[in-house]
C-alpha cells in the first residue's frame, strides 16, 4: 500500500480529499479548528496535534448536561484524529518533523514566534518537505506593523469595517458585531480555499506553498462592493438596518403581532406582489412608493406603514403568505428554531452522534453537497490522544513497543482506558 | 505560476454570492468567462469623469479579472455555442433559481453528456429540492432564518435583531462554493469524473453556527437575542466601549490577557477584586464590570487607549469605517487597497484579495471587462470561430459584442 492509500485508510470519512494528510497545529479558535473541520468533512485525514494533559484529566459525569466547553469542542472537531504529543520536547519535535515530511498540509493559527519555538515555522517545515503546503492563519498576517499582534473576533470585526455598518440607525448607537465570530470563521474559509488552490497547483508543478492568511485582510476583502464608492467617491456607509446593500427597501426586521420579528427583503421585482401579500395593493401605485427611488425618498413613511401592517398578523402567518407568493421574507429564528426549518432534515444539516460518554450530541451538517458523495455519517470529535498510537504506527511505521516507549518518556500520550475529552485548554 | 492557472470557468452568476465566488477563482488565476445576455452588451460605458455609482461599484468589486461574453442561451445556436465552450472548460458556475438550468438545457445532467469531467456549481438560497427551493433568498432572509440575526444586536431589552452589515449570507455561500469546486477538481484529478456541487445559502449560514449547535442541543444553552459584550467562548469584558473622543474601541481581554489588561487601564486592584477574579466571576458580575469600564474608558481618546494596549500586546481594535479601515497602516502594508485603471482611463479603488502566498509576487489585477467586451476574443480563441461567422452570429442576436 502506498503512502496516500495508508493516509486515506486513516481518514474517518470518505470524500473528494481522500488521501490528503493535514496536520493541525491550532488552538481552540474557529480561525483554526473550523477550517480544518471543513477539510475533514471533505475526506482529508486531519491529525489534530494536541498538547499533553496537565494533571490527570477528570472524567466527565455521564448524566449531567454536556459542559459548554465540550460542546464547543464538538462543534468544530468532528471527523478528525487526535495525536497528543509534547512539542516542546526533542522527541516530540522529531516526530512532528517526520510527520511533516509525509504531510500535504500543515495548518496553524499560532503566532509566528510560537511556531518558531516549536520548530514548526514555515522555513523549517518546507525545507523538510518542499511539496508541503503551509497555511498560517493569524490576526494580521506575517507582514506589516501589526504582524504577530494578537487578535480576537471582536477586535477584527471592529477594525475591518463591518461593525461600522451594523447596529441601530440612530446616531451614536453602539456598533454591533456579528453574533457569530465571522472574523475567525472568514479567515478559516479563505485558508481552506487557498489550501485547495495550492493543492491544484502542486499537481502540475510539484511545489508547495506558504499561505499567509490574515483575519484582518479577510474582513477588508468582504467589504467588496462598498469599497469603490467608499474609497473612490467618498460615499459614507452607516448601519442601515432597514435597507438592503443595493438599496432595496422595505428590508429588515419588522415586529409581528406575536412579538417575533419578520424580516422583509423586497427588491424591485417583488414590490408589486409584496403589496398584494401585505393587503395593500394601492401601494403599488402610490406616488410615494412606486419606484425604488421613491421608496428610498419616503423611507420613514414606508417603514411606518409596513410596520403597522406587519403588526397585524403573527410571524408564522406572514411566513406562510410570503412563501406561497414566492417572495423573500423570513421569520427571525433562534439557533434552535433555525434547525427546525424543513430544509434542514432534507439536506442533513443537523447531524446526531451517539457520544462515547453516553449522551447524544448534535452538530451542524456539511453544507458542501457533492453529487459523488451522498451524505454519510460523521465520526465524532476525537478524545484527547485517541489516535496517538494508531497515527504513529500507521504513518511513521513505528512498532507498538517504540510507541509505548515514547509514551513512557512523556513524549506522547493516550489515556490508559476509555476516552478523555477533558483537554488542557478545553474543559 | 498562479495556483489555478489552466482552470477555465464559465460564470453565469449574478448579484453577489455568485460573482464574489467566481472572482475568487479568477484571483487564484483561473480563466473566468462571465456570460451575460446579449442585451447587456449594449449598456453604455460610464464617462471617465462621472462619479462611481453604486451599480458601478458592484461591477468593479465583483467582476474584475474576468473576461466578458454575451450569448443568448435561449436560441439553439447560442445553446450549442455554450455547450461547445463547456467542452473546453472545467467548471460551470451558476446561481439561477433551481429549475432554470434544466429549462435552458445546461444543468449538470445535460452538461456531463458533452463533458464527463465538467464540474457544475449551483448556488441557491435553499438548494434544488424541497418546499422552499423556488423561493428567492436574500442576505437578510438567510441571516434571519439561520439564527445569526437572533444573536446580533445591541443587547438592549426588546431591541430589534440586527443583520451583520456585511452580506455574510451571500459571501460565505460564495466561498463555500469555491471550496466545493476546488475539492471536486482534486477528486477529478484521481477519477477523471466531474460532479455537481450544490450549495444552499441557508445550509452555509447554519454551518457557521458551528460550536453553538451542540451548545444549544447538548448543553441546553440559549443565546440572548444579542450579547454584544460577551465573546463566543464566554470572554467578558468583550466588545465595543466608548472612549473620551466618542470613538468606540473593541476590547477582548481573554483570561490570559486579564492581568495585563488591568495594569494598562490602571486598575491592578481588579485582579484581587472577588467579583472579577476568574472568568466565571467576571461573567457573573458582567453588568458591574461593563459599567465600571464604560466610565473608565471615557478617560482617554480611543487612539491613546489603542496605543497603550498595542504597546502591551493586548488585543484591541478601534471600530473603523471602510475608508479608515483601508487607510490603516496594516491594511496599507498588506496592499489591501488596489487602484485599477481600465482602457478608458477610469481609475477605481477596490479591495485587494485576502489569499496571500508568501514569497510569490501578488498577481496583477485587471479592471472588469464591460459586458460583451471579450466575446469575439473568447470565441475565436476557444472555438476557432472566424470573423465572418462572428459578425453573422452577432447580426442575428445570438451573441452580443461590444464594439471595440
Amino acid at each position: 500500500m502506498n503512502c496516500r492509500d495508508r493516509v486515506a485508510e486513516l481518514a474517518r470519512r470518505s470524500g473528494p480529499l481522500a488521501g490528503v494528510l493535514l496536520l493541525e497545529l491550532c488552538g481552540d479558535e474557529p480561525a483554526g479548528t473550523f477550517g480544518t473541520q471543513i477539510l475533514a468533512d471533505l475526506g482529508a485525514t486531519v491529525v489534530k496535534v494536541e498538547r499533553l494533559p496537565g494533571a490527570r484529566p477528570e472524567a466527565l459525569e455521564p448524566s449531567a448536561p454536556v459542559p459548554e466547553a465540550l460542546a464547543y469542542f464538538w462543534g468544530m472537531n468532528r471527523n478528525k484524529l487526535s495525536l497528543a504529543m509534547d512539542l516542546k520536547s526533542e522527541g516530540g519535535r522529531a516526530l512532528l518533523h517526520r510527520l511533516a515530511r509525509i504531510a500535504d498540509v500543515v495548518y496553524d493559527n499560532f503566532r509566528p514566534e510560537v511556531m518558531r519555538r516549536i520548530g514548526a515555522d514555515v522555513d523549517t517545515l518546507r525545507a523538510l518537505n518542499p511539496r508541503l503546503i503551509c497555511a498560517s492563519v493569524t490576526g494580521f498576517g506575517r507582514s506589516g506593523p501589526l504582524a504577530g499582534y494578537p487578535a480576537y473576533d471582536a477586535t477584527i470585526q471592529a477594525m475591518g469595517g463591518g461593525m461600522s455598518l451594523t447596529g441601530a440607525a440612530e446616531p451614536d448607537a453602539m456598533p454591533v458585531r456579528c453574533g457569530n465570530p465571522i472574523g475567525g470563521l472568514a479567515g478559516a474559509l479563505y485558508a481552506v480555499a487557498g489550501i485547495l488552490a495550492a493543492l491544484a497547483r502542486r499537481r502540475r508543478t510539484d511545489t508547495g506553498a506558504a499561505l499567509d492568511i490574515a483575519l484582518f485582510d479577510a474582513q477588508l476583502a468582504m467589504n467588496a462592493y462598498r469599497v469603490p464608492p467608499a474609497l473612490g467617491a467618498g460615499k459614507r456607509y452607516t448601519p442601515e438596518p432597514h435597507r438592503g446593500g443595493s438599496g432595496a427597501l422595505p428590508y429588515g426586521p419588522f415586529r409581528a403581532r406575536c412579538g417575533r420579528w419578520f424580516a422583509l427583503g423586497i427588491t424591485r421585482q417583488f414590490w408589486a406582489s409584496a403589496c398584494q401579500v401585505m393587503g395593500k395593493p394601492e401601494w403599488e401605485n402610490d406616488p410615494r412608493f412606486r419606484s425604488e427611488a421613491q421608496r428610498q425618498d419616503n423611507e420613514q413613511a414606508l417603514n411606518a406603514e409596513v410596520a403597522a401592517v406587519i403588526a397585524t398578523r403573527d410571524a408564522d402567518d406572514w411566513q406562510a403568505r410570503f412563501l406561497d407568493a414566492g417572495i423573500p421574507g423570513a421569520t427571525v429564528r433562534s439557533i434552535r428554531d433555525a434547525f427546525s426549518h424543513p430544509h434542514v432534515a432534507l439536506r442533513d444539516m443537523l447531524v446526531g452522534f451517539d457520544h462515547p460518554l453516553g449522551r447524544h450530541l448534535r452538530v451542524a451538517g456539511d453544507p458542501i453537497k457533492l453529487s459523488a458523495h451522498p451524505h454519510a455519517p460523521f465520526a465524532g470529535a476525537p478524545g484527547l490522544g485517541e489516535h496517538t498510537s494508531l497515527v504513529l504506527q500507521e504513518l511513521l511505521g513505528l512498532t507498538i513497543d517504540e510507541v509505548r516507549a515514547l509514551r513512557a518518556a512523556g513524549t506522547v500520550w493516550w489515556p490508559d482506558e476509555g476516552l478523555v475529552y477533558a483537554r488542557p485548554s478545553v474543559v | 505560476m498562479a495556483p489555478l492557472h489552466g482552470v477555465r470557468v464559465l460564470d453565469l452568476s449574478t448579484v453577489v454570492a455568485g460573482p464574489y465566488g467566481s472572482q475568487m477563482l479568477a484571483e487564484l488565476g483561473a480563466d473566468v468567462i462571465r456570460i451575460e445576455p446579449v442585451a447587456a452588451a449594449g449598456t453604455p460605458e460610464p464617462l471617465a469623469e462621472a462619479p462611481i455609482s453604486e451599480a458601478e461599484g458592484f461591477l468593479w468589486a465583483l467582476q474584475k479579472n474576468k473576461r466578458a461574453l454575451c450569448i443568448d442561451l435561449k436560441q439553439p445556436e447560442g445553446l450549442a455555442l455554450f455547450r461547445d465552450l463547456a467542452r473546453k472548460s472545467d467548471v460551470v458556475w451558476e446561481n439561477f433559481r433551481p429549475g432554470v438550468t434544466e429549462r435552458l438545457g445546461i444543468d449538470y445532467a445535460r452538461l456531463r453528456e458533452v463533458h464527463p469531467g465538467i464540474i457544475v456549481c449551483s448556488i441557491s438560497g435553499f438548494g434544488a429540492q424541497g418546499p422552499w427551493s423556488r423561493v428567492g433568498a436574500y442576505d437578510i432572509t438567510v441571516q434571519a432564518l439561520a439564527g445569526v440575526m437572533s444573536i446580533t444586536g445591541s443587547g438592549a431589552a426588546d431591541a430589534e435583531p440586527c443583520r451583520w452589515g456585511v452580506p455574510i449570507g451571500d459571501i460565505a455561500g460564495a466561498i463555500y462554493g469555491v471550496i466545493g469546486v476546488l475539492a471536486a477538481l482534486e477528486e477529478r484529478a484521481r477519477t477523471a469524473a466531474g460532479q455537481h456541487v450544490d450549495i444552499a445559502l441557508l445550509d452555509v449560514q447554519l454551518a457557521l453556527n458551528c460550536y453553538r449547535v451542540p451548545q444549544v442541543f447538548g448543553s441546553n444553552m440559549t443565546f440572548a437575542p444579542a450579547s454584544p459584550r460577551r465573546g463566543g467562548a464566554g470572554t467578558v469584558p468583550y466588545g465595543p466601549f466608548r472612549c473620551g473622543d466618542g470613538q468606540w474601541l473593541s476590547l477582548a481581554p481573554s483570561t490570559n490577557f486579564w492581568p495585563a489588561f488591568c495594569n494598562v487601564i490602571g486598575r491592578p486592584d481588579l485582579l484581587d477584586d472577588a467579583r472579577f477574579r476568574t472568568l466565571a466571576d467576571r461573567q457573573r458580575n458582567q453588568a458591574a464590570l461593563d459599567a465600571l469600564l464604560e466610565t473608565l474608558m471615557l478617560a482617554r481618546p480611543a487612539q491613546a487607549w489603542e496605543a497603550a494596549f498595542i504597546e502591551a500586546r493586548i488585543p484591541v481594535g478601534r471600530v473603523l469605517d471602510i475608508p479608515a479601515a483601508f487607510a490603516h497602516p496594516q491594511a496599507q502594508a498588506r496592499g489591501m487597497r488596489v487602484d485599477l485603471t481600465n482602457g478608458a482611463g477610469r481609475r477605481v479603488p477596490v479591495a485587494g484579495g485576502a489569499l496571500r502566498f508568501e514569497g510569490e509576487s501578488p498577481r496583477s489585477q485587471c479592471a472588469p471587462s464591460l459586458a460583451g467586451a471579450d466575446t469575439f476574443e473568447v470565441l475565436t480563441e476557444l472555438l476557432q470561430i472566424g470573423p465572418q461567422r462572428l459578425t453573422d452570429l452577432r447580426a442575428r442576436g445570438i451573441i452580443g459584442a461590444r464594439a471595440s
